[in-house]
């Protein structure tokens, strides 16, 4: 990558040894309010293109947990264009359809002529023509995400096709159709299945960030949603998720590669440019449901279940929204201090002579609306879920009087700046997180964020420790080991 | 504003010719777009290989661009070189020499040492390869390439360390006993290779007893051994420097006679004892696992073995085009996801060793609702018969090699994994001429080659079907 950037930018804090990661992305924004960033890599083979929408489960309005994730799926059904052998056929008969289709849920069956129009629609539907047309052009790695705060799309795109991301991508923001709407609901059904109802504890920790969270709080439901509400779904619930939340105004895109910036601009402005800032307004403001309340203590204190996998706790203390500084980067670094083979989790928990541990981790979550600090511990051998949270209650009271030392520190601080040299390595990588820094308030909080970091001292852990970390506040999830007969 | 002046103003504001010309239009399809033909050739492996005064080969691509280096040293030593009673000691030996202290550092000083690096080092065994990798920053590489030397040719094996291993190796194999998925696993390579092959044979509450230091000291002593060792570098470094540096670490390692493993003949690819079996397991999902051996060849230019990279891909590439996604995601909503291995190992016939060692699995797995499981195997194995019965049509085949040619400029985008790939080569004994007839072979598979290769290396009929599921909704 070329090494560009703006000196001040590039240096850590002087205790750090060496410089942050040189990063310095070209960024321009359409006249329609869509967002670019561009990252030059010469000689790169192929362009890790992602798009992102400000906008994911939490927005997902009641009654209707999963819409987001599904307006993703649906988002691969194609367009006017794509995914049809005759759009002038097909527009009808879908108009038939969907009516059929809202009346068989309404009525909770089937009603009459629904197959037959599904047949017929089948013979003029193309499904899979999306993905076929980039796999064609030798494209790869055609995926997306719906996280709670933002739903990212991304592809790796040869060099020399690069204009054939553009076209696909801004035709099926400009006239998208929603096709194949019963078959998709099935498949995000089967994924639900595969990624939480069939791992051993996954159903309990869906439960736990729900009771965690509170009822009605957005982030109280998985970006998957509920099976019951994900099934009653409408294609015009569909249609009025994208109108609100797929506003170019919303949109940021990063590509990451041997392009120049100029160039992506040219193609920016000819493709995403016919984008209409005003024309998506009509399905109303997009809420970001920023108007949630906060989390000052955990809606339950204490969750108990057993399931066929190891017993296990989650220990959770609400703490605040992400921001590149002050608590939030205290806590990460604290976080860090936990981790690792020389962390003190490891150390205290899972090797030595008082070990419990098979393994323990420490995360801070946070996201655009609220914050937790969250330490997983998984049992030893003959170890029962009850050992598990005085054990972590020792080490945090040895936290709490013993100061973190300088080398401890130092060792932390080295980690998160040669981890964020690595995040810069692959271009697929960087995209995404450049994508999802910038869609929920700029990318400079990359940078800013290790600054931070590297400035954090023992008194910030201590007071963050103080401040965050008290037994009142905390929510425990506690999991014991049932054997296979299964929960 | 004259008119002359305001003509002036325009021409100084102007940006360069080429964002002056009439925007382009956009064509109506993307079929319409045409682009300049891809570029992309595997870099020239000239000047990337070293060799120290042992003869050990080192692969080093630098690129200064980040200051991060990548290390690793691949042993062909695995799961495969275990002897009976021993299943799992290749990965426990890996695992313990990274944590159990090597050289002076006790465990916890060897990681406190390589945590203050900010390094990271890992090592792990699979079937036919063990790897240790050092990641570091490159101020860092100097100690850590210390380190990374101490773990290969010292380790300590601590027996605390080895003791709270073995205890979370028992807590491990009961959440095994748990998951449908591992469940699924040994149960189908049982009846794939047979429960005497080493292929199916697991890590046991037995073979977990039998490790102490002294059986993962004589693993150690008896496999990690130069000869067919490859050291691959990458990163912010300069080549002639490092692979001084390296000779000093690595050079002296010496090489000894190896025992030649037996020989015998290519395996065929029915599963040892075909059929179908079910296992009663509560949930939500079905797991599926459709499949036999994987198949052997004496060369990589086997043109059968071209045919069968284009006829996997027909039948479940990572595009949306593939026979099996097509079918039951697509068009039945099945699955979320099917997921197709085909092993296409390359043995030399002079080391082709005994019984079906030498082969690996083609195997199609996919989760389904336990009331679809018997739907959906029966039309995995109807395009399995499928592939053997018709010619699979042109513009098929032409997606499929495109989907995998495309995966090409990956295999070699950046430093790490240029130097991965050629050390990778000579690891495998796969010829770096692979790389440059790649495209040219994969052009010239036809669809007879394909229906020939079908009919040879697929065997619908001797295939083992094991179903993981809930036998009341079935």
């Amino acid at each position: 990558m070329k090494p560009v950037g703006a000196p001040a930018l590039l240096l850590v804090a002087a205790t750090a040894a060496a410089a942050a990661p040189p990063l310095e992305p070209a960024r321009f924004t359409l006249d329609n309010g869509m967002t670019f960033l561009v990252v030059e890599r010469p000689g790169r083979p192929l362009v890790a293109a992602v798009w992102v929408v400000r906008g994911g489960s939490a927005s997902d309005p009641p009654g209707r947990r999963g819409l987001a994730h599904v307006v993703e799926h649906l988002l691969y059904a194609g367009s006017r264009t794509i995914g049809t052998r005759d759009w002038e056929k097909e527009a009808p008969l879908l108009r038939r359809w969907e009516r059929l289709y809202e009346q068989s849920v309404r009525r909770g069956a089937t009603v009459s002529g629904l197959d037959r129009v599904e047949r017929r629609l089948n013979a003029v539907q193309r499904p899979g023509a999306y993905s076929s047309i980039y796999t064609r052009a030798a494209a790869l790695g055609i995926d997306a995400v719906t996280r709670h705060d933002s739903t990212a799309f991304q592809t790796l795109v040869p060099k020399e096709k690069l204009e054939l991301w553009f076209w696909m991508e801004s035709d099926r923001l400009l006239e998208p159709v929603f096709r194949g709407f019963r078959r998709e609901l099935a498949v995000v059904e089967q994924e639900r299945r595969q990624r939480i109802d069939s791992t051993p504890a996954g159903t309990w920790f869906e439960l736990f960030d729900a009771a965690y969270w509170g009822a009605g709080h957005p982030y109280a439901h998985s970006p998957g949603g509920e099976r019951l509400e994900v099934a009653r779904l409408l294609p015009a619930d569909a249609r009025s998720h994208f109108e609100t939340h797929y506003r170019p105004d919303r949109l940021v895109a990063v590509l990451v590669g041997d392009l120049s910036p100029e160039r992506a601009r040219d193609l920016a402005k000819r493709y995403f440019g016919r984008l209409d800032r005003a024309g998506r307004a009509r399905g109303g403001e997009a809420g970001d449901a920023a108007g949630a309340e906060k989390v000052a203590k955990p809606a339950l204190e204490s969750l108990e279940g057993s399931c066929a996998c190891r017993s296990q706790v989650e220990i959770r203390y609400p703490t605040v929204p992400f921001e590149a500084g002050g608590d939030p980067v205290a806590l990460d670094v604290l976080a860090g201090l936990l981790n690792s083979r020389s962390g003190r989790l490891y150390r205290d928990l899972v090797v030595g002579e008082g070990r419990v541990a098979f393994a323990a981790s420490a995360e801070h979550v946070s996201r655009s609306l609220g914050g937790y600090f969250a330490v997983r511990i998984e049992a030893g051998e003959g170890v029962g879920p009850e050992e598990l949270i005085p054990a972590w209650d020792r080490l945090l009271g040895r936290l709490r009087t013993g100061r973190a030392g300088d080398a401890e520190l130092e060792r932390v601080r080295r980690q998160l700046l040669t981890d964020s040299w690595r995040q810069l390595e692959q271009d697929a990588g960087l995209a995404q997180r450049l994508a999802a820094a910038e869609a929920l308030g700029g990318w400079r909080q990359l940078t800013e964020w290790l600054d931070a970091a590297a400035a954090v001292s023992a008194d910030d852990l201590e007071r963050v420790i103080d401040r965050w970390l008290r037994p009142v506040d905390r929510a425990v999830l506690s999991l014991t080991r049932t054997g296979n007969a299964g929960p | 504003m004259s008119r002359l002046l305001a003509l002036a103003v325009l021409a100084a504001a102007a940006p360069p010719f080429a964002e002056c010309l009439p925007a382009q239009a956009i064509p109506e399809r993307p079929e319409e777009l045409r682009f300049a033909p891809s570029t992309f050739e595997p870099p020239p492996v000239d000047g990337l290989r070293f060799e120290l005064r042992n003869g050990l080969p080192v692969y080093v691509v630098p690129d200064r661009s980040l200051p991060l280096m990548d290390v690793v040293v691949a042993l062909p030593v695995g799961d495969r070189n275990e002897g009976p009673g021993e299943d799992g000691l290749a990965s426990m030996t890996a695992a313990m020499a990274r944590r159990g202290g090597a050289g002076d550092l006790g465990p916890e000083q060897l990681d406190d040492e390589i945590d203050a690096l900010g390094a990271r080092i890992q090592a792990s065994s699979s079937w036919g390869r063990t790897v240790l990798v050092l990641d570091s920053g490159s101020e860092s590489l100097d100690r850590g390439l210390e380190l990374l030397a101490a773990i290969l040719f010292e380790p300590r094996f601590d027996e605390e360390r080895l003791e709270q291993a073995k205890e979370n190796l028992r807590v491990s194999l009961l959440a095994e006993a748990d998951d449908p998925r591992a469940v699924l696993d040994r149960e189908w390579l049982r009846l794939v290779h047979g429960p005497d092959s080493k292929r199916s044979r697991r890590l046991t509450e037995a073979s977990v007893a039998a490790f102490d230091p002294g059986v993962l000291v004589r693993f150690h002593r008896r496999h990690w051994r130069p000869e067919g060792a490859v050291i691959a570098v990458s990163g912010d470094v300069d080549a002639d420097e490092l692979v001084a540096r390296l000779d000093e670490l690595f050079g002296g390692w010496k090489a000894s006679e190896r025992q030649a493993t037996g020989g015998g003949a290519l395996p065929a690819v029915a599963a040892a004892t075909p059929g179908w079996r079910a296992i009663d397991r509560a949930g939500p999902q079905a797991a599926i696992a459709i499949g036999h051996r994987g198949a052997v060849f004496e060369s990589w230019d086997d043109p059968d073995r071209w045919a069968l990279m284009l006829l996997t891909e027909i039948l479940d590439g990572p595009g949306a085009v593939s026979r099996l996604r097509s079918r039951l995601q697509l068009e039945e909503g099945l699955t979320y996801r099917v997921l197709t291995w085909f092993d296409l190992d390359v043995v030399p016939a002079a080391s082709v060793s005994a019984g079906s060692q030498g082969g690996g699995e083609f195997r199609v797995f996919l989760e389904t609702a336990p009331e679809s499981a018997a739907t959906a195997a029966a039309a995995v194995l109807e395009e399995l018969r499928r592939l053997r019965q018709e010619d699979v049509p042109g513009t098929e085949i032409a997606t499929a090699r495109q989907s995998l040619l495309a995966r090409l400029p990956l295999l070699f985008d950046r430093a790490e994994t240029v130097a991965g790939r050629y050390a990778e080569d000579e690891l495998l004994g796969r010829p770096h001429e692979y790389w440059a007839v790649y495209r040219e072979r994969l052009l010239a598979v036809t669809a007879a080659d394909i229906l020939r290769a079908a009919q040879r290396f697929i065997d619908p009929e001797g295939v083992a079907v094991v179903v993981v599921g809930d036998a009341a909704s079935r």
